[in-house]
């Protein structure tokens, strides 16, 4: 059974986005950090400011906006995503 | 009436007594000291402020003293003091002019939070603005210093006081620090630099101060517009080189550079963005002033006025 993640104080996340360039600017109101995302990292939490999702799931979902194969390569590229964004302060995840 | 219309003996004793206010922006301060360099650093650079001899109140009450007991003839040092609380470890007694000067800047930037606050230089030409931000050694105070040299109006070479609903720049013009090589840069650049005394072997090297212009001074209730960002850097043998930087790097830094981003939260990172989006952002690598400057002089010509 896997844990699911969710955005830590979803509604304190602010976006900066332009159209011609590839990396999302996020800033974060609880922890006052401003990071440049790329766009794995940008869908994964916007997905998780929606709602509460499994690495599988993410990672199926991913594959589909990104039109890609969900592969071992990409389910390491959102657990390392997810272990990133904790350590930040991003995201939580629920107790199995 | 400015500092300038004090005799040096009335300065001396306001400075010595109840405190010298002084004009400097959107700011008054009531600065207090007996220290001679101090007073001698005053009386140059802050001439052509205003004062006055009304009671009002002051944002900041600045003293700066010398520390007591044995420290007044071994190794002597001098105290900053806000509101009779020292906020920092006082420093050699022959640093009292730049520890003025570094924390008035900390006063400013730890208590405007009217503004967005950017560590960045900021000059104008023709009613345009250009802020440069810049970490230290990037040379922008270099290239501050050499603008205002050749015309263009200081609005300040520490910080740009961004109003987040109008993006207005308010000025607070006051003298140009300048670092180590950077001192000689400028006193050969131009016969009309006007620089002060140096203060040897600070944590920042050795710094000295330019004197910003007359009319920067009178212009400093007039706040300007953004026209472009430009992020400086110097590097020795470079070609000079302009060129476009990409929004959300742009914003990235304008955030690390900004004083108080995690006070402002969301207002001034939507305020960042706002000026980001509103005029042209350049990377600007330069080693030579010569070439530098023009570039800087076309940006200002550039028709394209910022939504």
């Amino acid at each position: 059974m896997e844990r699911r993640w969710f955005a830590n104080a979803p509604d304190q996340f602010c976006w900066s986005i332009w159209p011609d360039e590839e990396e999302a600017v996020l800033f974060h109101q609880g922890s006052g950090d401003t990071l440049m995302l790329n766009p794995l990292g940008e869908f994964l939490l916007k997905r998780l400011q929606l709602e509460r999702q499994t690495p599988s799931e993410l990672t199926r979902s991913a594959a589909d906006f990104f039109e890609i194969d969900a592969n071992s390569e990409l389910a390491d590229a959102v657990h390392l995503s997810l272990l990133t964004f904790r350590s930040l302060g991003l995201v939580i995840s629920d107790s199995l | 009436m400015k500092v300038a219309d004090l005799s040096q003996r009335d300065m001396a004793g306001q400075l010595t007594g109840k405190g010298l206010p002084i004009q400097i922006g959107p700011f008054w301060i009531n600065l207090r000291s007996t220290i001679p360099d101090l007073l001698r650093h005053v009386a140059f650079f802050y001439s052509e402020y205003e004062t006055t001899e009304s009671a009002r109140f002051f944002d900041f009450h600045i003293t700066l003293k010398n520390a007591g007991g044995l420290r007044r003839w071994v190794k002597p040092q001098v105290h900053f003091l806000l509101d009779e609380y020292a906020p920092f470890k006082p420093l050699p007694y022959i640093h009292a002019f730049a520890m003025f000067e570094w924390g008035l800047n900390w006063c400013i930037a730890t208590t405007a939070h009217r503004y967005l606050i950017i560590h960045a230089a900021v000059l104008e030409k023709a009613g345009r603005g250009i802020i440069m931000p810049g970490v230290p050694g990037s040379g922008k105070s270099t290239l501050c210093a050499a603008m205002a040299l050749r015309g263009w109006r200081l609005l300040s070479d520490e910080m740009v006081l961004l109003d987040p609903a109008t993006r207005a720049i308010t000025p607070v013009p006051r003298p140009v620090s300048l670092k180590n090589e950077s001192i000689g840069i400028i006193r050969d650049f131009s016969a009309m630099a006007e620089i002060g005394l140096a203060a040897k072997d600070t944590a920042k090297g050795t710094v000295a101060h330019l004197k910003p212009s007359a009319t920067s001074i009178r212009l400093a209730g007039v706040t300007s517009r953004p026209h472009a960002i430009v992020f400086p850097k110097f590097r020795a043998g470079s070609r000079t080189r302009l060129t476009e930087k990409a929004k959300n790097s742009a914003l990235l830094e304008i955030q690390e550079n900004a004083f108080n981003t995690h006070i402002l939260g969301k207002v001034g990172f939507e305020s960042a963005t706002s000026l980001i989006n509103s005029c042209p952002v350049f990377s600007l690598e330069y080693s030579q002033l010569e070439e530098a400057l023009p570039i800087m002089e076309r940006l200002i010509a550039d028709s394209e006025v910022p939504a």
